[in-house]
């Protein structure tokens, strides 16, 4: 309830927002932001990962690592594919439902992209930004490898992803500065794109451009993952209950 | 001379069972933060490096069942933590089933495994069958396999409706019967067991003893025990390594431990009135003192003498001259290296 209260605010904001300034309503439109919120919460409910604290604390500190260790499979498959993939889609499959529901009744509140090729690509950004948040969560919580109270390079990070992730608002709303900033980082390319491209509001000149910087954003994390990972492996003392 | 050379290599090839661990220089160290408190050492932290193993070297051929024993501290986890490949060497060498084991090449891990008395394998949630279910999938054992071995490992613990329940509802005894059978589901080669038998009663001690001796004859598997109860080491173990501080003091056989190290044997008197202590001192020290019957340590070489001095000066009722056992030769190997 609580990871849908603050955007469901923000949502009546901008449309309150809207609706008392019509030259704004001629660059926006209130189904735009309305869906943009929607699909927004569905995503980070799907695709953001939450598992650097779990990392840091149980498999670190508390030694549970070692049991990962001994078995003969990938630590990152496991991770990704059976601890936090099934969360993902209980959760993002909650918020699909509901929204699936919402623009069934109030079909004039919402816009979606009526392209199938850009809703496939839309999935396929989806997969992309699900596992940049993965690789990023998991290296944040690898420096428990090294450090040992972490939560305050963890809040730091939250709430840079809350601000330039696209996920209190739209980053075509800020000053053109601060977007440029913005994409500068992967944390755009984790939610934010995937929400424009399923919403219909990406530009279709920057769909491929926004495509490549995933794939590019994917490859620098998982090299940084993998650097990260053998380091840290190499300082682990096995130790906890 | 090459018909010699043919023959050495002929003799080794059938005689010796290559090594199936092998220690070479191996070293771990830590490095520790300093307890300077000020504010410089928040910024320039001064550490310490702690030598947790120091250079030890053994080599374990296949089928061995070898006891690996020390004080607490003395390095044990440790060195097993680095023969698994839990922990990264800081030096030296080792090689297990000829992979280096830190590296973890699923060929190598799914031929070992490590039992740590303290740490849980079992999932927490689930029932203990479905983890067996799930390492099946994980180690790739045939389904028949898996049934065999099942029935066979139900039969020995008897946990026929145990294995139906979480973790979380099992009392230890019960819990350490399913994590054994757990991390041998997958008949592995080489078994690092440590402190198996840690907070277990007697009867489940040696039930499990049983079952590490059956183990190791059946399946001609290489098993390295640490256990702070020399009951473990007495009867499973026909070599022994004792660890302390981080270095390797004695490497060999029970027998020859207590033969090289025992320098004193006890004498149990009992006498037919009250002797003070004070006057027992002189003929050796008193391990355990009343009025009426006394545990008494003596050197080895001289415990004739002082038997017949005892005999001859006292009013000893029974006298009976037995070897140190094995839980006091180790103390005092623990505290000559200190």
């Amino acid at each position: 309830m609580m990871s849908i209260f603050v955007p469901t605010l923000l949502c009546m904001y901008w449309v309150f927002v809207l609706r008392d300034n019509p030259n704004l309503a001629s660059q926006f439109k209130v189904e735009q932001i309305v869906s943009y919120y929607v699909v927004i919460v569905t995503l980070s409910a799907l695709l953001v990962s939450h598992m650097k604290e779990w990392i840091m604390r149980e498999e670190i500190q508390q030694g549970g690592l070692s049991r990962m260790l001994l078995k003969p499979y990938s630590y990152y498959a496991f991770n990704a594919l059976f601890h936090e993939l099934p969360y993902r889609i209980v959760q993002g499959g909650y918020g699909a439902i509901i929204v699936g529901c919402l623009s069934l009744f109030f079909p004039h509140l919402f816009t979606f992209s009526d392209s199938l090729p850009l809703i496939g690509l839309a999935i396929f950004s989806s997969v992309l930004g699900f596992f940049i948040c993965h690789n990023i969560e998991q290296m944040l919580g690898f420096l428990a490898f090294w450090l040992y109270d972490l939560r305050l390079i963890h809040n730091a990070y939250d709430t840079i992803f809350i601000l330039l992730g696209g996920v209190n608002m739209p980053l075509y709303l800020f000053p053109d500065f601060l977007e440029r900033v913005a994409f500068l980082t992967p944390l755009p390319y984790i939610i934010y794109v995937p929400a424009l491209l399923f919403t219909g509001q990406a530009h279709s000149d920057a769909v491929s451009g926004y495509i490549a910087t995933q794939i590019m954003w994917l490859m620098v994390t998982s090299i940084l993952y993998r650097i990260v990972w053998h380091a840290g492996i190499k300082a682990f003392t096995a130790a906890g209950n | 001379m090459w018909q010699k050379c043919y023959t050495k290599a002929l003799f080794r090839l059938i005689f010796m069972h290559p090594a199936h661990i092998q220690a070479s220089n191996l070293s771990k160290s830590f490095q520790v933060r300093g307890k300077e408190r000020s504010l410089r050492s928040l910024l320039l932290p001064k550490t310490i490096k702690k030598v947790a193993v120091n250079e030890v070297n053994f080599s374990i051929s296949a089928g061995e069942l070898v006891g690996f024993i020390g004080p607490n501290g003395a390095g044990k986890t440790t060195t097993l933590k680095m023969l698994s490949g839990l922990l990264y060497p800081s030096a030296g060498s080792v090689r297990v089933l000829g992979f280096e084991p830190f590296t973890r090449p699923h060929a190598f891990l799914k031929q070992i495994t490590l039992v740590m008395g303290q740490k849980q394998q079992l999932w927490w949630e689930l029932p203990v069958y479905d983890t067996f279910l799930l390492n099946k999938e994980i180690y790739d054992i045939p389904p028949d396999v898996f049934q065999k071995t099942i029935s066979e490992f139900v039969e020995l613990f008897d946990v026929r409706d145990e294995i139906h329940q979480p973790p979380r509802n099992l009392s230890l005894g019960q819990r350490m019967k399913c994590e054994l059978m757990a991390a041998l589901l997958h008949k592995p080669k080489v078994l690092f067991l440590d402190e198996p038998t840690i907070g277990l009663d007697i009867v489940m001690q040696q039930h499990l003893r049983d079952f590490v001796a059956r183990y190791n004859q059946q399946y001609d598997a290489t098993i390295i025990l640490t256990s702070h109860y020399m009951d473990d080491v007495k009867r499973l173990c026909k070599r022994i390594i004792i660890i302390n501080h981080g270095v390797i003091v004695y490497d060999g056989s029970v027998h020859e431990l207590t033969r090289k190290y025992v320098k004193h044997k006890v004498l149990f008197l009992t006498f037919l009135t009250p002797i003070p202590q004070e006057t027992l001192t002189q003929y050796g020290i008193v391990d355990s003192y009343e009025p009426l019957a006394v545990k008494l340590r003596v050197e080895s070489l001289t415990v004739k003498q002082v038997a017949a001095a005892l005999l001859k000066k006292l009013p000893v009722a029974d006298i009976t001259i037995q070897e140190l056992d094995l839980e006091a030769v180790v103390r005092d190997i623990y505290l000559q290296k200190t």
